[in-house]
């Protein structure tokens, strides 16, 4: 291993399953060691209970070596908004406060327990994040202390978001990610952010995408929509960012 | 068209513009420059200084001390060593407990790196001067006695009997 590039482990936390990478590091990575581990949905009060119990196990085994450890959480641990940008709230607290609220107008009481990201791209539109509070904590916690390094953990969107962005045209596209029970299409126009929708479902076939997409055009208005979607299939064993190019699917002629 | 990543990562920290990095980096850059030029004037100035100096004099060599010299300085510090770690309370122990009244001892000469002490005695008499090498033989410490030499000194009207003797000495457990 070397000491300059310290190896990179990918993890795909899903409710169902644990997924680890294990990436040498330098320029040219190479797959080093695949797994994957069964966790049971249905343990504790939260989705992500399971899955971080089958971590806490299996980071013991990790903890000791020098790596780069970037996780990718699923939808199902996720929430998004999309807030407004304000001419007048400008600098991060306030953009900070504004998705609070956003999140708390939403989901009540509970929103404030969680934690909350907002991205700033500079569109007329933000989208923000958020995640259990307890979550965050148990990941870190799983790697504190060792020679591992927890050095990101992102969610699903953003992942494919920021792999396949070069992909987008200028008219924008749908993002179309499917997981076990989980659905999220995003609308992405020619100014930004226009739609979010993340929520239970099941989309196995491009036919239940297009429904989907059907139901979005009917609120969207204004500016016209784009016909191509960007298709994460649900099949998709983990949520790892290797070999998962999308699928490009044309609308008008689906 | 290009589209800015999404930053909604839970522990890295937000992405900070590029251009501070770029900014350091072009500062850095020509600080490094201005000191590789400095270094090279220095240089540069180094070499006229000794080029003025080799046509104003020859060049002095080096000091060399003669090796002759170091090696007989070595032996020295060695010897004085040697004296100092010789056991003189214990030799002039065991000489006063061989003394007799009519024996003077007038010299002690020890020899540190054999371990043997050379004495110079005058006794009254050859059955005196028995005796007393029997007691130096027997003194704690002390042992091969040899009678080395002896005269009758003819210059002293008392006629006394000098006699030298050898003994190997050792040293106290």
């Amino acid at each position: 291993m070397s000491l300059l590039f310290p190896d990179r482990l990918l993890l795909s936390l899903e409710p169902h399953a644990l997924a680890a990478l294990r990436l040498s590091g330098g320029p040219k990575p190479k797959v080093l060691a695949r797994s994957r581990v069964e966790a049971d949905p249905a343990y504790g009060a939260e989705p992500w209970h399971g899955v971080l119990e089958a971590l806490k196990r299996e980071a013991q085994a990790w903890r000791g070596a020098r790596l780069r450890v970037e996780a990718v959480l699923s939808n199902h641990f996720v929430r998004y908004a999309l807030v407004a940008s304000q001419g007048g709230a400008s600098s991060r607290d306030e953009e900070l406060a504004l998705a609070r609220f956003q999140f708390t107008r939403i989901h009540g009481e509970r929103a404030k327990g969680w934690e909350v990201r907002v991205s700033r791209d500079g569109g007329a539109t933000q989208i923000a994040c958020a995640v259990d509070t307890a979550l965050v904590a148990e990941l870190k916690a799983c790697f504190a202390g060792g020679k591992a390094k927890l050095v990101s953990a992102q969610p699903l969107l953003m992942s494919a978001f920021n792999r396949w962005r070069r992909r987008i045209p200028k008219e924008g596209a749908w993002l179309a990610l499917g997981e076990a029970d989980r659905v999220c299409l995003a609308l992405v126009g020619a100014n930004g952010w226009r739609a979010l929708h993340n929520g239970r479902g099941q989309a196995a076939a491009t036919q239940d995408w297009s429904e989907l997409v059907a139901r979005e055009q009917q609120r969207a208005s204004g500016e016209a929509l784009p016909r191509l979607m960007l298709m994460r299939p649900a099949g998709r064993p983990d949520l790892l960012p290797l070999d998962d190019e999308p699928q490009p699917v044309n609308l008008a002629a689906a | 068209m290009r589209r800015a990543p999404l930053q909604l990562d839970l522990v890295a920290p937000p992405r900070r513009s590029r251009w501070l990095g770029y900014v350091v980096l072009a500062g850095s850059l020509l600080v490094a420059n201005e000191m590789f030029v400095r270094m090279r004037d220095a240089q540069a100035q180094i070499a006229r200084l000794d080029a003025v100096q080799g046509l104003l004099g020859e060049v002095r060599p080096a000091r060399a001390i003669p090796r002759e010299k170091l090696d007989e300085q070595m032996k020295e510090a060695q010897s004085v060593l040697r004296q100092l770690a010789l056991p003189w309370a214990q030799l002039v122990e065991s000489l006063e407990s061989a003394a007799m009244p009519d024996v003077a001892v007038l010299q002690v000469q020890p020899d540190a790196a054999s371990r043997i002490l050379r004495v110079t005695a005058e006794a009254k008499a050859e059955d005196t001067m028995f005796r007393y090498l029997r007691r130096v033989a027997a003194a704690e410490g002390f042992s091969d006695v040899h009678l080395v030499s002896h005269q009758v000194r003819e210059d002293d009207p008392r006629r006394p009997l000098q006699f030298s003797l050898q003994v190997s000495f050792r040293s106290a457990p």
